[in-house]
This record gives C-alpha cells, sequence and structure tokens, in this order.
C-alpha cells in the first residue's frame, strides 16, 4: 500500500481515517498492526482486502493493483487465496458450522469441499460441532469455526481483525494459537490487527497506528 | 393503572411508526375489507326495507297461477282498499326476421298504485304509451327488447296474436328493482291486449297478480294473510307481503356479507404473519431496554403492559385507518358505479358495522401480537450481558399463549354471532383457518425438507436450501401469508372456470337447443306433425321430446297440510310457487330410478308421481308417501311411487315431480316440449313456427347460457377482486418480509463477497431462495384452492370437473416470479452497502 488516503463523508464534515499510509509485507510473513481505538487500525486491512476503496493512494494485491477494478474483479481476486477473520465472527446464521465452512470452499471453487470444511474443523478440535448452528455455539466456539472458514481454502493472505476482541483471554490464546499455527503451517501471509499486545509480540513484525497514519 | 408502563409506551410511541408500515398495513386492510363489507351491506339492507312496498307495489299481492280471481275474491280484496290487477305471460315476439320470447306484464288502468315508472323516448305517461290506437295496443319496451328486436320507440311489433306499437321506452318500473341490459326483452301493455288474444283462458300459462294498498295502514301484513287464509283456505289466492319482496335479495345480502367478512378475516389472518413479524422485530429490538428494565427493577407485567399498550395502540390507530376507508365505501361505491347497481341504498354513516370491524382487527392483532409480547417480557436481564440469538431467547409464557387462542376463539364468535348467515360464516371461517393450519405445517415441513437436502446439493443451490431450511427462514413467513391468498384466489378462478365452462361448453351440448311451451293440447299431434315435417326424427327421444303438463302448487304432503319450514331451505324452490308437473306414460331414456319403480307403460290407476331424490329428501317424503297439488282449484292426491336421480343440465323433462298419466288429462294441460338440434337449424324453425303455431312460445336455450355466462363472468371479477384482497394481504407481509430481510442478509451478503462471491451469486442466491419460497407457497395454495372448489364444482354444482391448469399456472407463475423479484430486490438493496461498514457494525 503506497500513500493510502481514506477520508469518509460525515454529517459533521468529511473525516480522514487513513492519511498517507505507506505498508508492505511479504509473502509467509505475520505483522501486528497496533494502536489505539479509532486509530485506522481496522479500515488499513479493509482497505487492503479490497473490501473498501482508498479514495488516494495505490493498492497491490497478491501483484495486482486493486485500483479501476469493480467489485466482482475484487471478489474473483480474494476468491480462495485472501480470507478474513472478524472480531464478531461474521458465520451465517442459517448454517451450521460444518456448511459455514463449506459454503466459503465451494465459492473458492473447491471441489471436495465437505471433507476438507470437515477436516478444517477438526483441526480447530470442532468436529463434535459440525452440525451446530452459530446461535447454538460459544464464543470461542464461532471464532474457531471463523479461523477454520478463513483457513480450509489455504489462502496466501489473511487478514485477521481483533480476533480474539470478543473472547476470554484463555479461549482468546487458544483461539491465537490455532490461527498462528495454521498459518504457518499452511505458509500462508497473517496482517493481524489487535489491541493485545501480547498476540501482537508472536507476530514476525509490529506496526503501529496513530491517527490514520504508520509510525 | 401501571404508570411507569404507561410512561415507557408514550415514549416509545413518540419515537414515530415508521418500523409498523406493514403491521398498521395489515389490520388496516382486513378491517377496510369487513367495514366496507358491513357498511356496503347495511345501506342496500336498509335501502331495501326503505323501499320494500314500493318494491312489491303495494301492501300485498295475492297471486294466482294459469288463472283470474274469481269475482268473490276480488271483492275480499276491494274491500280492504285500492287494487291494481297485472297479469304476467311469455309470448313470442316478432319483428322483422327476429323471432324472440319476450316477458309481457299487462296491468290495468289502475297500475301502478304507488310509485311512477320512468319512460323515455315517446310517450310520458304509462297511461299514454298503453293506449289502444288505429287498431294497435301500444307498449312500452324495455331497453333490451329494442336491442334484441333492433326496434325503436315508433317501431310496430307482433306479441303472440296481438297487434302492439312501441310507444315508450321502459326505463324502469314504478316497483321494479330495475337492472337494464340485464334479462331478456321485457314489455308492458294492457290487460285487453291479452284478453283480445284469447291468451288469458283457464289451462293457458299465466300468472295473475293482484296488488294492494290497504285503506287501514295499520293492518299488518300478518293479519292480512291470515283472515285471506281464513277466507279462502289453501286454495285461494297466495299472499306475499312487502318482506317477501325483498327476502331473497336479504338472503342473498347477508351471504354477501358474510363472504366478503370472512375476506377480510382471511385478509386478517394472511396479514397476521406481518403483525406477528413486525411485532417480534420491534420487540427484539428492545431486548437491551426491556433488560435494562428488569435490572433496575421493573416486573415482568409491566414491561408486558408497557408494549402491550404500545402494540394495542398502533393496532387501533390501524382499525381506524380501515374503518374510515370501509365507512367511505358505500360513498365511493355509489360515487363511481351507483348507476349500473340496481338496489336502493342508504347512504350514511352505521356504526355497528364499523364497530365490529374495529373490533375484529384488535383481536387479530392480539392473536398475533402477544405471542411476540410474551417472549420479550420473559427476557431475562442476562441479556444485557450479552447478545441473545434466535435460540437463547425465552419461550413464549403460557399466559400469553393462552390469550391468544382465547382472542382466536373470541373472533371467531364475534364473527359469527354478528354475522348475517352463521353458517356460511362459520363454514368459510373454518376453511380458512384450515387453510392457515395446513400452510403453516407445510412451511415446517419445507423447512425440514431444505435442511436435510441442503446437503445434498453444492454451490449457490445448497446456500438457498441452507437459508430456507435454517434458523430465520423466509418459508415460514411467505408459505402461509401468500398461500392464503393464493389458495383462495386458485379457489375462485377454478370453480369460475368451470362454471362457466359447464355453462358454455357443456350444458350448450347436454340441453336442449330449443324449448317450446304452451303448445296447446288440441295441437299436440299437429306439433309433432309438424317437426317430423322438418325432418325432426320426433321418435328419437334423445332429439325431441314432448309431453303434456299441468300447472300446481304443493298444498299437502303426508296427509298434513304443507309447513314451509319444515322444508330444507335448499329445496323450497320445489313449494315457493307453482311447479311444472309433466305427465308421462313411457319411462323416458336415460332417466335414472334411485328407489322405487316407474309405472306401466298403459297405467291408468290412481295418480302416481316419480320424484326428483333430492326434493323428495328435503320434503321429507319416500315411497308410498302422498303428496297434495292444487290445480285449477281442484286438490288431487298423488302417491310417491319412484325417486329419480336427475342431471339438471341434461335432456329430458327436468322436473321435480313426473305423474302418471289418467288423471290429470281432464285438467286442461299444455303441452312443452324439447328439442336437440344444431344452431343453424333453430332459426328456421322458429320461423316457420311462427307461421303455423303463433301461439307457442319459443325459448333459445343459446341465448339465455350466454346471458347466464356473461353474468357469471361479471360476478366472477367482483369476487375475484375481493379475493384479491387477501392476496395483497399477502403481499405486503412478503413486501414486509423482503424490507426485514435486506437489514438481516446485509451482513451475509457483504461476508459472502469477502469470500469472493459475485454480485450476480449472490443476486441469484437470493432470488432462488425467495422463488423457492415463493414456489412453494405457490404450489400449496394452489393444491388448496384446487381442493376446496371441486367438491363446490362437482357436489354444489353438479358440475363435470375440469382442472384449470391454465390458471394455476398463471396464478402459480407469478407468485414465484414476484418473490424470485423480491429476492432481487432484496440482494440489490444488501449489495448497495459498502461490505467493511456493513461487517464493522454487524
Amino acid at each position: 500500500m503506497t500513500g493510502i488516503e481514506l477520508t469518509l463523508p460525515a454529517t459533521g464534515g468529511p473525516v480522514h481515517i487513513l492519511r498517507g499510509v505507506d505498508f508492505s509485507c511479504s509473502a509467509g510473513e505475520s505483522v501486528a498492526i497496533v494502536g489505539p481505538s479509532g486509530s485506522g487500525k481496522s479500515s488499513l486491512i479493509s482497505v487492503g482486502a479490497g473490501l473498501e476503496q482508498a479514495t488516494g493512494g495505490t493498492v497491490e494485491l497478491l501483484g495486482e493493483t486493486l485500483s479501476g477494478k469493480s467489485e466482482n474483479d475484487l471478489a474473483r481476486l480474494r476468491r480462495g487465496r485472501v480470507s478474513l477473520v472478524f472480531q464478531s465472527f461474521h458465520l451465517l446464521p442459517t448454517m451450521t458450522a460444518l456448511d459455514n465452512v463449506r459454503a466459503a470452499l465451494e465459492i473458492a471453487g473447491v471441489e471436495d469441499a465437505k471433507p476438507r470444511a470437515e477436516e478444517a474443523l477438526a483441526s480447530v478440535e470442532l468436529s463434535d460441532r459440525l452440525t451446530h448452528y452459530p446461535g447454538q455455539l460459544s464464543g470461542g466456539e464461532r471464532q474457531r469455526v471463523a479461523v477454520a472458514r478463513a483457513l480450509a481454502s489455504d489462502p496466501e493472505l489473511v487478514f485477521a481483525d481483533e480476533p480474539t476482541g470478543n473472547l476470554d483471554s484463555k479461549t482468546g490464546a487458544a483461539v491465537a494459537d490455532l490461527l498462528f499455527q495454521i498459518a504457518s503451517d499452511r505458509g500462508a501471509t497473517l496482517i493481524l490487527v489487535t489491541h493485545d499486545m501480547a498476540l501482537a509480540a508472536r507476530a514476525g513484525r509490529t506496526v503501529t497506528m496513530q491517527d490514520g497514519q504508520l509510525t | 393503572m401501571n404508570r411507569l408502563a404507561w410512561r415507557i409506551a408514550l415514549r416509545e410511541l413518540a419515537g414515530g411508526v415508521s418500523g409498523f408500515r406493514i403491521y398498521l398495513a395489515c389490520i388496516a386492510l382486513g378491517v377496510f375489507a369487513i367495514a366496507a363489507a358491513g357498511s356496503v351491506t347495511e345501506g342496500f339492507s336498509r335501502g331495501l326495507d326503505a323501499e320494500a312496498r314500493i318494491l312489491l307495489g303495494g301492501d300485498a299481492v295475492f297471486t294466482a297461477a294459469q288463472r283470474r280471481a274469481k269475482p268473490s275474491e276480488l271483492d275480499w280484496i276491494k274491500a280492504r282498499g285500492d287494487i291494481s290487477e297485472e297479469i304476467d305471460v311469455n309470448v313470442m315476439g316478432n319483428a322483422g326476421d327476429v323471432r324472440r320470447q319476450v316477458d309481457l306484464r299487462a296491468v290495468d288502468e289502475a297500475h301502478p298504485l304507488i310509485g311512477t315508472p320512468e319512460l323515455s323516448g315517446g310517450a310520458e305517461t304509462l297511461s299514454d304509451a298503453l293506449a289502444y290506437e288505429n287498431g294497435r295496443w301500444g307498449i312500452a319496451a324495455s331497453a333490451s327488447l329494442l336491442e334484441d328486436f333492433e326496434l325503436k320507440v315508433g317501431d310496430d311489433i307482433q306479441l303472440g296474436r296481438i297487434n302492439a306499437t312501441i310507444r315508450a321506452q321502459l326505463d324502469k318500473e314504478s316497483d321494479g328493482i330495475g337492472a337494464p341490459g340485464t334479462f331478456g326483452p321485457q314489455a308492458t301493455i294492457r290487460i285487453g291486449a291479452l284478453e283480445e288474444a284469447g291468451r288469458l283462458t283457464d289451462g293457458q300459462l299465466f300468472r295473475a297478480s293482484y296488488r294492494l294498498v290497504l285503506d287501514d295502514p295499520g293492518m299488518t301484513g300478518k293479519a292480512l294473510e291470515d283472515a285471506a287464509e281464513a277466507e279462502w283456505g289453501s286454495g285461494g289466492l297466495r299472499y306475499r307481503g312487502p318482506e317477501d319482496a325483498i327476502d331473497g335479495l336479504e338472503q342473498l345480502l347477508a351471504m354477501l356479507e358474510s363472504f366478503l367478512s370472512v375476506i377480510g378475516i382471511a385478509a386478517l389472518i394472511a396479514g397476521g404473519v406481518g403483525i406477528a413479524q413486525a411485532s417480534t422485530a420491534f420487540l427484539a429490538s428492545r431486548i437491551p431496554s426491556i433488560a435494562a428494565f428488569k435490572a433496575l427493577g421493573a416486573e415482568a407485567g409491566t414491561i408486558r403492559l408497557a408494549y402491550l399498550l404500545q402494540l394495542g395502540g398502533l393496532a387501533l390507530f390501524g382499525a381506524v385507518i380501515g374503518v374510515v376507508l370501509g365507512a367511505a365505501a358505500p360513498f365511493l361505491l355509489a360515487a363511481f358505479v351507483g348507476d349500473r347497481i340496481p338496489l336502493p341504498t342508504i347512504l350514511q354513516l352505521y356504526p355497528y358495522p364499523l364497530i365490529r370491524a374495529i373490533l375484529l382487527g384488535l383481536l387479530a392483532a392480539a392473536i398475533f401480537a402477544l405471542p411476540p409480547i410474551g417472549k420479550a417480557r420473559a427476557t431475562r436481564p442476562a441479556a444485557l450481558f450479552r447478545t441473545l440469538g434466535a435460540d437463547d431467547q425465552s419461550d413464549t409464557p403460557w399466559a400469553e399463549r393462552i390469550g391468544s387462542i382465547i382472542a382466536a376463539i373470541a373472533l371467531v364468535l364475534l364473527a359469527v354471532l354478528t354475522s348475517g348467515a352463521p353458517i356460511v360464516t362459520v363454514s368459510l371461517l373454518v376453511g380458512a383457518g384450515i387453510a392457515w393450519a395446513v400452510l403453516l405445517a407445510m412451511a415446517q415441513g419445507i423447512r425440514i425438507l431444505a435442511r436435510r437436502t441442503s446437503g445434498g446439493a453444492t454451490g449457490f443451490g445448497r446456500l438457498a436450501l441452507s437459508n430456507l431450511g435454517g434458523p430465520g427462514s423466509l418459508a415460514p413467513t411467505i408459505t402461509p401469508a401468500l398461500g392464503l391468498g393464493l389458495a383462495l384466489l386458485v379457489f375462485v378462478a377454478s370453480v369460475q372456470a368451470n362454471i362457466l365452462r359447464q355453462v358454455n361448453e357443456t350444458a350448450t351440448a347436454n340441453l336442449p337447443s330449443l324449448v317450446f311451451s304452451q303448445i296447446p293440447n288440441v295441437k299436440a299431434e299437429a306439433f309433432d306433425a309438424f317437426m317430423a315435417a322438418q325432418d325432426i326424427d320426433i321418435d328419437d327421444q334423445d332429439v325431441f321430446q314432448r309431453s303434456p303438463l299441468v300447472i300446481g302448487r304443493v298444498v299437502s304432503l303426508k296427509g298434513k297440510p304443507l309447513d314451509v319450514e319444515k322444508v330444507a331451505r335448499s329445496e323450497r324452490w320445489v313449494v315457493d310457487g307453482e311447479t311444472a308437473m309433466p305427465y308421462v306414460a313411457k319411462r323416458p331414456p336415460n332417466l335414472e330410478l334411485s328407489e322405487g319403480e316407474w309405472w306401466p307403460d298403459d297405467y291408468s290407476g290412481p295418480l302416481l308421481t316419480s320424484v326428483e331424490a333430492d326434493a323428495a329428501k328435503g320434503l321429507g317424503i319416500g315411497i308410498g308417501d302422498t303428496v297434495g297439488f292444487r290445480i285449477f282449484g281442484r286438490q288431487v292426491t298423488a302417491t310417491v311411487a319412484s325417486l329419480r336421480t336427475v342431471d339438471w343440465g341434461g335432456f329430458g323433462p327436468n322436473s321435480a315431480f313426473l305423474m302418471s298419466p289418467g288423471t290429470l288429462e281432464a285438467a286442461q294441460p299444455v303441452n312443452v316440449a324439447i328439442l336437440r338440434t344444431s344452431p343453424d337449424r333453430e332459426q328456421p324453425i322458429i320461423e316457420k313456427l311462427g307461421e303455423e303455431f303463433p301461439e307457442v312460445v319459443v325459448f333459445q336455450t343459446r341465448e339465455a347460457l350466454a346471458a347466464a355466462s356473461r353474468i357469471l363472468g361479471n360476478i366472477s371479477i367482483a369476487i375475484n377482486a375481493a379475493a384479491g384482497i387477501v392476496l395483497l394481504a399477502g403481499l405486503m407481509v412478503l413486501i414486509g418480509a423482503f424490507a426485514a430481510m435486506a437489514r438481516k442478509r446485509r451482513a451475509e451478503s457483504a461476508l459472502l463477497k469477502t469470500l469472493g462471491a459475485s454480485r450476480g451469486s449472490i443476486l441469484g442466491l437470493y432470488a432462488t431462495e425467495f422463488a423457492l419460497a415463493g414456489g412453494v407457497a405457490a404450489l400449496f395454495g394452489a393444491a388448496m384452492g384446487v381442493g376446496a372448489a371441486w367438491p363446490i364444482v362437482t357436489q354444489q354444482f353438479e358440475a363435470e370437473w375440469t382442472m384449470p391448469w391454465a390458471t394455476v399456472g398463471a396464478v402459480s407463475s407469478i407468485a414465484i416470479f414476484a418473490a424470485a423479484i423480491g429476492g432481487l430486490v432484496v440482494g440489490v438493496a444488501t449489495l448497495s452497502h459498502p461490505p467493511a461498514r456493513v461487517l464493522r457494525t454487524a
């Protein structure tokens, strides 16, 4: 990301969220982005994943420049190669744990989606929760499903936005272990937004956001 | 009263009603339909009551068939007031190339005793119009006569043996409800014309009526009827009072009001899903507040009251909107189509149907809103500390469940007890209730099926099935709400299509092409010879049948005087007036006996009768019982020898009573004949018959069927429009569901985008999911509509059933298409939000 600007309109006047951010990471690297609330951490990974269009600067993702790409082009680029893990899990409430992971694999065009999904859930120790709906799972279990969903398709790049933010410290640590371990096992790049300095310390590199800029 | 509850309710209501549009619309629509139905029929009913005397043309009418009143009878009537005589006959009209049956109303100088006929185009008064001038009788002709014979005022027309000139167009009878263009040609003439033509001798088919305006206005109809009965016994003239003039119409109005009310209630039931959905969504958004109130010490009862007040107040608001629109309906109807409605109306606000509509609306709201209120007030304060999923919420407490059931029972009781036709109302409500329950069960079934089959599907098809089978599925919302409206529409359309087919195709093929009446007995054989001369095979009973008949009235059953009240309502037509009784020696082909035996061809013993089976059941008579008839003032008794099954749409002497030959031959019979021939031969036969048998009246079945088909078509449009209200309620629920889904699916859509799904795939997913839900509603709605229509068509109308595939296909396709479009709209709405922001705030 080079010279990234993100300015959003608001009733009280435009809000400058990102102010000329330069950031890059290489394949297999793990990077933690830390900083106070409202500093623009989550916005940075939104822009990086192509979920939000930067109002200035250039984003290059997996070797492709994002500017000028349509929403569908961006979706195709992410498909199976880029995954996201959210603080609020964002599982599909109408689907079982297995179907949540399987859906992601199917969208990625994976042939043997079902066994792969089962395998991914087994890797996060949820083999006994395959047919449970998100409403029937605890917070930790939901996030483990989200991790399984994010990593099942062997993505090249994983963005995780406060993945342990809604979990207690013990559960959060367990989820973080899984995330780092599976990302490392599969050689995925991990970009992690967190307030948790202990979690950040586990990343290969830590960068700090302040007022929309990397310091 | 709990002040805190009031404060909470008022504060929250002050936030506006923007989330309650569907809630208000569902209640308002149902209440509107009920209020409009009640107000309109009340207006007609009051109008009929007020004009009953005018519609009858006097305080009372005394009638006789095939004879005029005896001098003693006339003296008795004249002693009680002013009197006018009227004779009704059918004659063949002949002008230019057109020959058609005309209903002729012959009146004396005293007619009308009350009211004034409306004339146009010529003579200004009835006296002038009917005057005998230059050797021709004047007539006032209906617009339909002028149209059918292609004549205008001033033209001549031959009516049987009468030379007549049209002197005016009769726009409205003084005592008729008037229905321009609906019925066949009619004309008014002087009685002298019929006397001169010899049409009033005993044995001819005519009906004489004597209208009376009482000198003593205080005399009741009952007193007059009793006095007449005492004077003449059962063989005298027959009494009819103002209440009888409107009785049939009042019953029809009561049925109509019941039907429309149930349509309104069905709309409330279909809209009930919308009510429940809006209540649930509203209360779900209040769960943190409720938990906070409880954590601060508020009791569950306070919470319940606060939300009861809010949802109750909103229901009342919706009901008031519906009632205001419903109260305006009679005025709007009168303003836009008043001239096409042939009923007198009194336009004003009628509080009773409006209050009834409001109460029904509030009860419907209670049925559907109480369970979500119960769930909300049972919310645990712990909800403050965690986000509650659908499965974490409390169950509906028993108090609210029971409250909802009591409201349902109260709604049914109120609807039935205040209905003019309670049996019709209860039948329709039970039907709607069963339909609702079945649709709800089917929705659950489909949900389970979708859940089980989703594993076998792949890609977005599986996503659609998972959504349909998972929590928050569309099926329990769309299937009953849309299905009920579709079921009603398919039901009406199926009945309509089958009846119209019966009238247009089956009846045209089976019924006689021509019916000949008033064939004098002395000319019966000459008539047969005439038919034979027209190349008709008169020996083929599938082509031609002729029977002598007499007209009589049932006066006793099993030796006891007839008590009309004991006769089943559906069969009262047999005893309500004079009935035709053909006497037949040889058993006609295709005649089916269900009980007993046909008399021998050469039978000449005591009078026997063969009775139509349903009529016999309704009259409570069987084989060996006696039926007393009065024929020309003479009483005869016949013994029931057999019961018949009659195909009323078939070819044969279709009459409630067939009589054995012999006894009745002295009773100056006339003959009727039926003929089946091709349409192109009808007119030549009618024309030749006019030359040789001018007194014979010919009835063309095809024309009557075409008129019936037109009337049925018009009625169907009105009923379809009414049924459409339920569908509209269903569509409103659908729109509400779409709006709710658009909100709920925002996060899902954003997530799918992050996973790499394209816009097209997401739109396809929602279109498929919604189309599946719409398809289920269409499938079961259509199946139930057809299932309800089948017994009505085959049992009630005794018509042949043909599956209306085109109708079912069209209705179902439109429903599925509309649902799929809804899915696309939901998809577009969800995609309009940037995924990053949605996921951050979700």
